[in-house]
């Protein structure tokens, strides 16, 4: 079972990294989340 | 004991090493942004230095087209796989945050039957909060919302909400009726955290909740050698948490019940 979910898990990581995931997480972090704050 | 508060410590430091940022007010703005740490940590704290799991989840999920957040699911899938829940009991700084508190000395509320129900609610929140929400907000509006982080998270809170608004005069203008909501949400856990045990991780930790579900699996954790057991329950006896069983779901695998085992049946699984 965790074999398989850990094939899973670095299919995703890969297809999402390969698809700009980690752009989409850096867009987000590297300004103000203004929602965190409590103000957006 | 000493070893989980030492790498609780590490972790704290590791995740916010940005310590200029705890000066001048501005969030670290470099490539390691786009990489999220196991544990819950905002990252608008000026100190961050990596992404919150949660908060990038909810804006991948929804921040301007619906889509599959495969990048941050994976990544989620991996850190449960390998750590479970150790990642709340080592490796999360708001974890160490209501731990400390924990510490300071004042009578205790010891859990009971309706903690144990209260358990079930932080994965409502994360239904709703962290899925469903964002979902809404962006059919509704055309731009997702990271509702968790919005309206209910005490880390985002303290460390981004309090400390940002500390540093930057210009945000301070900004504050409103959703700043009072979560500041009061704030100081109501960190009040109930003195009280009792990890509030936020056992009812309301979306994140923890997910972890939760790999614990009798992940590679690293707490396990039973059941031919030593001689279910004599002091396990149960000595957590602090809801657990019904020595690894479920609510175990953050902090090792208290390796110690008190008249056993030796409990211990730290290899890792295989």
């Amino acid at each position: 079972m965790r074999k398989i979910l850990l094939v899973v898990a670095l299919g995703c990581l890969a297809y999402g990294i390969y698809a700009g995931g980690i752009d989409t997480v850096l867009q987000k972090a590297t300004f103000i989340c203004l929602e965190c704050v409590g103000i957006g | 004991m000493v070893k989980r508060r030492i790498a609780q410590l590490v972790t704290a430091i590791v995740y916010n090493a940005n310590l200029s940022g705890f000066v001048t007010g501005k969030i670290w703005q470099g490539s390691s942004k786009g990489l999220c740490v196991p544990g819950l940590n905002c990252y608008s704290c000026p100190g961050a230095l990596g992404a919150c799991p949660l908060g990038s989840l909810q804006s991948s999920v929804a921040g301007m087209a619906l889509r599959f957040p495969f990048y941050v699911f994976g990544l989620m899938l991996l850190f449960g796989l390998l750590l479970g829940r150790s990642i709340c009991g080592w490796f999360c700084p708001f974890g160490f945050l209501q731990d400390l508190l924990y510490k300071l000395p004042t009578p205790k509320l010891a859990k009971n039957s309706l903690t144990r129900k209260l358990t079930s609610l932080k994965y409502v929140i994360g239904i709703v909060f962290v899925l469903i929400l964002p979902i809404v907000f962006l059919e509704l509006n055309g731009v997702g919302s990271p509702a968790f982080c919005k309206f209910i998270c005490p880390a985002g809170t303290i460390e981004a909400g309090w400390l940002m608004t500390a540093l930057n005069p210009g945000l301070r203008s900004g504050l409103g009726l959703i700043f009072a909501w979560k500041s009061f949400l704030a100081i109501v856990v960190i009040l109930l955290s003195i009280a009792m045990f990890r509030p936020f991780c056992r009812f309301i930790c979306p994140l923890g909740a997910w972890y939760g579900l790999f614990n009798t699996f992940s590679f690293f954790g707490i396990t039973v050698d059941e031919n030593k057991c001689t279910h004599c329950q002091a396990c149960l006896k000595i957590c602090k948490l809801d657990c019904q069983k020595v690894g479920d779901r609510e175990c953050i695998n902090c090792g208290d019940c390796t110690k008190i085992c008249p056993t030796h049946a409990i211990g730290f699984k290899k890792g295989v």
